[in-house]
């Protein structure tokens, strides 16, 4: 992959109607392979900026290249392909379709990308590979075909991370994933992200309130300091 | 592949959801049960009318309306109220235009169904469906008074075989009718199966009806008057009047100058109806009616695909998770559309399937009644073109209410995007 | 549907056939095939063909009766039945009203014609078209009967449904 994951400069962005910016970020670099830790409270613009990356929003002006692609000069539908093509996302809580099975969760990247399907299944078929990432990440194959609202929190987020990870995209976006688990799971659940991520060659970012769990991230930064908007008080 | 996704993803949520989507399908289904059944009825009366005058170019009667004498003489249901004489029947039959003509006598009933008088004539030129004459299944014609030749259904439902016994009463109707319980007739036929109303009339000789009614006046036997059987017969039983005549022409140009020609007849009031030409009438008069009727129906489906959009729309707004995590996963906005639309199509389909299967099911429960009341033989096979342009009128109505819901979820993927507002 | 139906068939065996008079503007023909024959009796209130009805009174009502007459002649022009069928005009008798009796005076004159085609393929013959409304725009209808090996009926026709099919 050639130059970084996420490379931002002058980026700003303001919700229609408002008249103050939300997101203003003079610069942002993010290495491909690297794994950073975002903090920052909530109203600090996290999921905008979220949304930025995924090419689910356009910025008003300013640079915004992940992967080396300028998202805001793709057609919506392209970006919707793209996001498919190389992002994997976990959110905090209900990251799941709860009335497919586990696996099927896993897969569903695949319905709308052919490459992170024919990517998934080089070495084994679709449900073998989701079952090896389900077994990395630890969850029971007597869980895999049970309906993803009958697991616990815990395992529902095992699922998401299996998903995100399936197909390897270059580009891991973690919005809070720990946010709903116990204590001792949280950091349990991010080392096996940070391995998982780290086996698959994907950049993270790690977006969350709790400075705590920063300790095994490559790189660690905070909203308030890249975004201005968010400094001057927002 | 990506719609074969999408329509999975519908099936599987709409499926997760039954508990909601079942009363909306159950309307849709029993709105197209309904619009489907009308159409069915409306078709099959028609299909039905029309088999059961095939080969008659005129019937001929008392001048009383064209209906009422097409609905007793051709589907022996209505009561023939007038009479025309033996004579008339003979100069109509002695016309150098008239090929055949078939003297028809009603009035008695034989528990509940209607009894013919007739003469052998009328097995061999009676023709119903698509021209095609009447066949015995077993026995032969009556060739004496107090002979019977019954239709199918009869020898079904009452098990009439052949020998068997009918005491036959005066009167069409319920069974507190006087009987001509003196004079008891055997079965000496059993018709094969027509689909129309002949499988349920008993068939009897014109001299047998003379014979029953020798002792009765005024619909009542006469008192201390009884004509034993084997006497009956000595009389001179050529009948007086009769109720109707069913004539087949030398040529079929002549029908509607044998028509003008029985309309002026001299000797007495009398009317020829085509009857072809007067069920063609008679739909035309009664369009109104139907429009109406599957107007009405239409409503209905209208108003359950309604009821299909609301609780689509209504269940929308707890979706909007399952909408945002499909757009993390690349799903554009158009396939969220997609989504909601394939959902609403489903759901029509299967309601409209249901709605046939009832409709088919319906059919095959009332099929006996119909018939009783009115002679209708309804079609319980698969839908004529009619209905499967119909059903493709309900699924592409579906397909374009559920764009409503289906809008919703496209802007509301623009709006939301990962991260839905909750 | 029970009680519905019968009411209204009952209701309605008194108008069916009271359809039998003369209406102004309303035409009748009858439709008959027997083998290759095609019969065509068409009766035409006079009133729609040429406007008045009276016994004509000057010689510009004559010239109209005239016109009339030799419009209803012919045939082909007047009536097209199905093309694959090959059927030919064979004859045409046309019995104007007031013929031979000018003084008398009609409440209603209809023209009576008859026409009878010859059909070289008549399993083909399933419609006969008609110009009518075209030539007499007096006439808004047209209630037509059929006999034909496929059955009878009726149709109603008028300049936008000018087709009898069967």
């Amino acid at each position: 992959m050639p130059g970084h994951a996420i490379e931002i400069t002058d980026l700003a962005f303001h919700w229609p109607g408002h008249a103050v910016p939300c997101l203003d970020i003079p610069r942002l670099v993010v290495a491909a392979g690297e794994r950073l830790f975002l903090h920052g409270p909530s109203g600090s613009g996290k999921s905008t900026l979220l949304n930025l990356i995924g090419g689910v929003l356009r910025p008003d002006c300013g640079r915004l290249r992940v992967l080396g692609h300028d998202l805001s000069a793709l057609a919506p539908h392209a970006r919707d392909r793209w996001r498919a093509d190389h992002l994997g996302f976990i959110f905090q809580q209900f990251n799941l379709l709860p009335w497919m099975s586990a696996l099927d969760n896993v897969t569903l990247p695949c319905t709308f990308s052919p490459r992170r399907a024919a990517e998934a299944t080089r070495n084994a078929s679709l449900d073998d590979e989701a079952g090896r990432l389900l077994t990395r990440l630890g969850l029971p194959e007597s869980h895999w075909r049970q309906p993803a609202r009958r697991l616990s929190v815990g395992q529902q987020q095992r699922v998401a991370a299996a998903r995100a990870l399936l197909g390897r995209p270059e580009l891991i976006v973690a919005d809070e994933p720990t946010s709903a688990l116990d204590a001792e799971l949280q950091q349990a659940f991010i080392d096996l992200l940070l391995q998982e991520t780290a086996a698959s060659g994907s950049a993270l970012v790690f977006v969350s309130h709790d400075r705590r769990l920063a300790a095994h991230f490559d790189r660690c930064t905070g909203m308030t300091e890249i975004n201005r908007a968010a400094a001057h008080g927002g | 592949m990506r719609t074969r996704a999408i329509l999975r993803i519908a099936r599987l949520s709409a499926f997760s959801r039954r508990s909601t989507l079942v009363l909306t399908l159950a309307a849709i289904a029993l709105a197209t049960a309904l619009l489907i059944g009308v159409e069915r009825i409306r078709h099959d009366t028609r299909q039905s009318f029309v088999q059961s005058v095939s080969g008659v170019d005129l019937v001929v009667g008392p001048r009383t309306g064209a209906v009422q004498l097409m609905l007793y003489a051709v589907f022996r249901t209505g009561s023939a109220t007038h009479t025309l004489r033996w004579s008339s029947y003979r100069a109509l039959a002695d016309h150098p235009a008239v090929a055949w003509a078939v003297p028809l006598s009603l009035g008695d009933s034989y528990r509940g169904f209607p009894v013919l008088g007739t003469t052998p004539d009328y097995f061999a030129h009676f023709r119903y469906g698509d021209k095609r004459p009447l066949a015995l299944r077993a026995g032969r014609v009556f060739e004496r008074p107090f002979e019977a030749v019954v239709g199918s259904e009869i020898a079904k439902r009452l098990g009439q075989t052949i020998d068997s016994r009918l005491v036959l009463s005066h009167g069409a109707g319920n069974d507190l009718l006087p009987e001509h319980g003196d004079k008891p007739f055997t079965v000496v036929g059993v018709l094969a199966p027509t689909g129309t109303p002949v499988d349920r009339t008993v068939h009897v000789s014109l001299e047998s009806i003379t014979a029953l009614h020798l002792d009765w006046a005024g619909g009542a036997p006469l008192p201390g008057v009884n004509i034993p059987p084997e006497l009956a017969t000595k009389f001179d039983l050529t009948p007086q009047e009769i109720t109707a005549v069913l004539v087949g022409l030398k040529q079929r140009s002549d029908a509607f100058r044998m028509q003008r020609f029985v309309n002026a007849f001299r000797d007495e009031a009398l009317m020829a109806v085509l009857p072809g030409v007067a069920l063609d009438e008679l739909w035309d008069t009664l369009d109104i009616f139907e429009r109406a009727l599957r107007g009405i129906s239409v409503l209905v489906v209208l108003v359950s695909l309604a009821g299909l959009v609301a609780t689509l729309l209504a269940g929308l707004n707890e979706r909007r998770r399952e909408l945002a995590i499909l757009r993390s996963l690349g799903a554009s906005p158009l396939d969220l559309f997609l989504l909601l639309a394939c959902e609403g199509l489903l759901i029509t389909a299967a309601g409209a399937a249901a709605g046939l299967l009832l409709v088919t099911d319906a059919a095959w429960w009332l099929h006996d009644a119909l018939r009783s009341a009115f002679g209708v033989e309804l079609s319980t096979l698969l839908p004529s073109p009619d209905e499967a342009w119909l059903l493709a009128a309900i699924l592409s109505t579906g397909l374009l209410a559920s764009a409503i819901p289906a809008f919703r979820a496209w802007r509301m993927a623009l709006a939301d995007g990962l991260t839905p507002r909750q | 549907m029970k009680i519905p139906t019968l009411a209204l068939l009952l209701a309605l065996s008194f108008n069916v056939h009271a359809a039998g008079g003369h209406n102004h503007g309303v035409g009748k023909l009858d439709v008959s095939v027997d083998g290759e024959q095609l019969t065509l009796e068409l009766e035409l209130p006079l009133d729609s063909a040429v406007g008045f009805e009276r016994t004509p009174k000057n010689d510009k009502e004559r010239a109209a009766l005239a016109d009339a007459e030799r419009l209803l002649k012919d045939a082909a022009a007047l009536f097209v039945p199905t093309p694959a069928a090959a059927c030919t005009i064979d004859s045409v008798a046309v019995e104007m009203p007031h013929a031979g009796k000018p003084s008398e005076s009609h409440e209603h004159a209809d023209i009576d014609v008859r026409y009878v085609f010859r059909c070289a393929n008549p399993a083909m013959l399933k419609s006969v078209e008609t110009a009518l409304f075209k030539h007499f725009k007096r006439l808004y209808r047209i209630e037509a009967r059929r006999a034909t090996p496929a059955g009878q009926g009726s149709a109603r026709l008028s300049a936008k449904q000018a087709v009898m099919t069967w």
